[in-house]
C-alpha cells in the first residue's frame, strides 16, 4: 500500500474574474522512502497541489473541488482540521521556497524550530531545546546552542533553509513536501541543500515530494517524476523513462530549454507563447497552442493521461494513438 | 540596553531645558499676572507680593534663580495656592491622574486588542465591520459627549454608580471608560491593520504547516509583529491619556492633575505652568523610552542604540 495515494484532486480559486482551476484531476502514489519529483513551469499548479494536500490552501478564495488523498488510511482532503493539524509538522513536514520569508522574523530560531516537538510530542522546553540543538547540528549549523537564541535575520539564506529543513524533519515525518526548496538560493548553495535533503531522507527513511522547475534537480535525486502543466499531469513515470525517453512534447520542450541540451554558442531554446488562462475551460490538450507537433485532434479531441504497459504515462493524444514518436533523433538534431 | 537608557536620559536634559525656558518666558509674556484677578489689591500689598515671590527682580535674574531651583528638583512655590509648592500640588494630584490613566489604558488595550484581532481574522465580514464601525464612532464622538451620556445612563437612570467624585472603586469606572474609549478605538484600528499585514505572510503559513493550533498562530506568531503599530502609538497615547484627562476630570469631578494644568495657565501661575510642563515632558520622554524598549524587544531586527 502506498504511503500517500492521491486521486482526481482538483483545486479552484474563485475570484471576480471567474473560477480558476489551478489543479485539475491530479492523481499519484508515493511509497515509503520514495522520492517523487513534480516539475513544471511557474503557474502549473505544483505548489497549490502541495498546499491542497496539507490543508494550507486559504479557503476562501480556494476550494478543493474533488479528490481523495489517502495518507495512512486517512483522507487528508476530508478529515477534520484538528486531525489534519495533528498530521502537519508531525507526520508530514514541509519545506518552503523562500527561506527569507518563511521563518518568523519576530521569534528566535530555537523557539520556532522546536515547536513541532512541543506541540505534537508534548516535550518539555528543556528536552525540546536539546533535540533542537541536535537537529541544527545535523543540518550542518555550527555552534548550535548559540544559534538557537538568534533570530532569522542573523542567518544567511542557505542557513535559513537548513533551519527550515531541520524544522520540517524534527519529528521524523513519513513524508516531506519540499516546495522548490532551492529556487531562492544561490547556485552554489542549491547543491548543498539538495544533498542535505537526500542525506536526511535516507537517514530517516522519509518519502519526499520535491517540487521544482529544474529538471536537472529531478534527474539528480528523484526516482519518479510527474510533469505538470496548467494544473494537469501531462506525463509521469520513472525518472529514467521521463527524462531520457520523454513521451510528451512538453517534457521534450522543457528539456530543450535547458542550457545543458543546447550546443555551445547556439541560442537557448524557449517554448513559444505563455501558459493558458485557467479561468477558461480548456478543450483538448492544454499545451496544444504552444506545441510544435500539434494537429487538429490535439486542439479539439479529448485529452487524458494514459498509463502505458511500462508504467510510463502520458497525456499526449498523438503519442497515445501511436502517430508520434519523440525519438532521441529529434533531440540529437538539437544537441549535435 | 543600559547604555541606551543612560544616553536617552542624558538626551533628555536639553529637551527639558528648552521646555523650562519656553514655558518660563511664555507665561510671563502673556498679558496680566498671577495677582491681576485678585480684587482690591492695594499697591502696597501688590509690591509685597511681588517682593515675596521675587517678581521685583529682573526677569533674567528670576530665570537664573528658577533654573537653579529646578536642578535641585524644586519647582517653586505656587502663586495661586498660598503656602503650597508646585511639588506638593503635583504629588497630591498626580497619583489620582495616574490611577485614572492606568485604568483607562488597561481598558483601552483589552478592548482595542480584542476588537482588532477579531476584526482582522475575518476581514470585510460582519465580524470586521461591526467593531470597526464602533471604533470609528469611538474616535469621532468627543469625550465631553460620551462622559455626560454615561453619567446620565449609569449614574442617574440606572443608579449603579455615582455621577461624580473619587472616593470608592465604582467612582473610577465611568471616568476610566470615558477616557479609555477613544484610545480603545484607535488601538482596535491599528491592531487590525497590523494583524492584516502579518497574517498573509509566508511565516504564518509555515506555522500552519508545523501544525501550530490556530489560537497560538494568532497570539504567538502573528501578534508579536501585528501589535507593533499599537506599541508605537502607545507612547504618545499613554502620555496623552494621563495629561489629556482634563475634560474627563472636570466632568466627573476627579481631583487630578489635568485640572491644575489648565487652571495654572488661566491663573498665570508663573511656577505652576513651567512646573507641570516639565513634569509632563519628563513623563512623555519616559513613556517614549519604554515604547522604544518594548519595540526592540518585539522586533529583534531593531537594535537599541545603534
Amino acid at each position: 500500500m502506498p504511503l500517500l495515494s492521491v486521486t482526481n484532486l482538483s483545486t479552484s480559486f474563485h475570484s471576480r474574474r471567474g473560477t480558476v482551476r489551478v489543479v485539475n484531476s491530479v492523481g499519484f502514489n508515493i511509497d515509503k522512502g520514495e522520492t517523487l519529483g513534480i516539475a513544471g513551469e511557474s503557474g502549473s499548479g505544483k505548489s497549490v497541489l502541495c498546499y491542497s494536500l496539507t490543508g494550507l490552501v486559504p479557503q476562501p478564495p480556494g476550494t478543493i473541488e474533488s479528490g481523495e488523498a489517502l495518507f495512512d488510511g486517512c483522507d487528508l482532503l476530508k478529515c477534520t482540521t484538528e486531525k489534519l493539524r495533528s498530521i502537519r509538522g508531525n507526520r508530514i513536514g514541509m519545506i518552503f521556497q523562500d527561506p527569507m520569508t518563511s521563518l518568523n522574523p519576530y521569534l528566535s530560531i530555537g523557539s520556532q524550530l522546536v515547536e513541532p516537538l512541543t506541540i505534537h510530542r508534548g516535550l518539555s522546553k528543556k528536552e525540546a531545546s536539546a533535540r533542537g540543538i541536535d537537529a541544527l547540528t545535523e543540518v550542518g549549523i555550527q555552534d548550535a546552542p548559540r544559534r538557537m537564541r538568534q533570530f532569522p535575520h542573523e542567518f544567511s539564506g542557505g542557513m535559513r533553509q537548513r533551519v527550515m529543513i531541520a524544522m520540517a524533519l524534527i519529528n521524523n515525518p513519513d513524508l516531506v513536501i519540499a516546495d522548490e526548496p532551492t529556487t531562492a538560493l544561490d547556485v552554489t548553495v542549491q547543491a548543498q541543500i539538495l544533498d542535505l535533503i537526500g542525506a536526511l531522507q535516507h537517514k530517516h527513511n522519509s518519502a519526499v515530494i520535491l517540487v521544482t522547475h529544474d529538471l536537472g534537480v529531478i534527474a539528480g535525486i528523484c526516482k519518479r517524476v510527474m510533469i505538470m502543466y496548467a494544473g494537469r499531469v501531462l506525463e509521469s513515470g520513472s525518472a529514467g523513462q521521463v527524462l531520457s525517453r520523454p513521451r510528451h512534447p512538453y517534457t521534450f520542450a522543457l528539456q530543450k530549454s535547458m542550457p545543458a541540451f543546447t550546443k555551445r554558442g547556439n541560442e537557448l531554446y524557449t517554448i513559444p507563447g505563455a501558459p493558458p488562462d485557467l479561468s477558461r475551460e480548456i478543450i483538448g490538450c492544454p499545451f496544444a497552442p504552444r506545441c510544435e507537433f500539434k494537429i487538429d485532434k490535439c486542439v479539439n479531441g479529448p485529452c487524458q493521461l494514459l498509463v502505458h504497459k511500462d508504467g510510463h504515462a502520458t497525456a499526449c493524444v498523438r503519442i497515445n494513438d501511436g502517430d508520434l514518436l519523440l525519438d532521441t533523433k529529434y533531440r540529437a538534431g538539437f544537441t549535435e | 540596553m543600559l547604555s541606551f537608557i543612560v544616553r536617552r536620559v542624558i538626551e533628555t536634559i536639553p529637551t527639558l531645558f528648552i521646555i523650562a525656558t519656553l514655558t518660563f518666558f511664555m507665561v510671563r509674556l502673556a498679558p496680566g499676572g498671577p495677582f491681576s484677578s485678585e480684587k482690591n489689591v492695594s499697591p502696597q500689598v501688590l509690591r509685597n507680593l511681588n517682593e515675596h515671590y521675587g517678581l521685583d527682580k529682573p526677569v533674567l535674574a528670576q530665570y537664573a534663580g528658577y533654573l537653579k531651583n529646578i536642578v535641585k528638583g524644586d519647582l517653586g512655590p505656587s502663586f495661586k495656592y498660598p503656602n503650597r509648592t508646585v511639588n506638593e500640588l503635583i504629588a497630591t494630584s498626580f497619583p489620582v491622574s495616574l490611577e485614572l490613566g492606568v485604568l483607562a489604558t488597561a481598558l483601552a488595550l483589552a478592548l482595542g486588542l480584542t476588537a482588532g484581532i477579531i476584526a482582522s481574522l475575518r476581514p470585510n465580514s460582519l465580524a470586521d465591520y461591526a467593531p470597526m464601525t464602533l471604533a470609528m464612532a469611538g474616535i469621532c464622538i468627543p469625550t465631553f459627549v460620551v462622559g455626560p451620556l454615561l453619567a446620565l445612563l449609569f449614574g442617574l437612570n440606572l443608579g449603579w454608580v455615582n455621577v461624580s467624585g473619587w472616593h470608592s472603586f465604582p467612582d473610577r469606572v465611568l471616568p476610566a471608560i470615558t477616557l479609555g474609549l477613544p484610545y480603545a478605538a484607535y488601538i482596535a484600528r491599528l491592531c487590525r491593520s497590523g494583524m492584516l499585514e502579518i497574517l498573509p505572510q509566508d511565516f504564518i503559513r509555515t506555522a500552519r504547516a508545523k501544525g501550530v493550533p490556530e489560537w497560538k498562530i494568532i497570539l504567538k506568531h502573528a501578534l508579536k509583529g501585528g501589535i507593533l503599530p499599537v506599541v508605537s502609538f502607545l507612547g504618545p497615547a499613554t502620555a496623552g491619556i494621563i495629561t489629556g484627562s482634563f475634560v474627563v476630570e472636570t466632568i466627573f469631578q476627579v481631583p487630578g492633575l489635568g485640572r491644575h494644568f489648565v487652571n495654572a495657565a488661566f491663573n498665570r501661575d508663573y511656577t505652576m505652568v513651567p512646573g507641570i510642563a516639565l513634569f509632563y515632558g519628563s513623563l512623555m520622554i519616559v513613556f517614549n523610552m519604554l515604547v522604544d524598549i518594548a519595540y526592540a524587544w518585539l522586533n529583534p531586527r531593531i537594535r537599541l542604540g545603534e
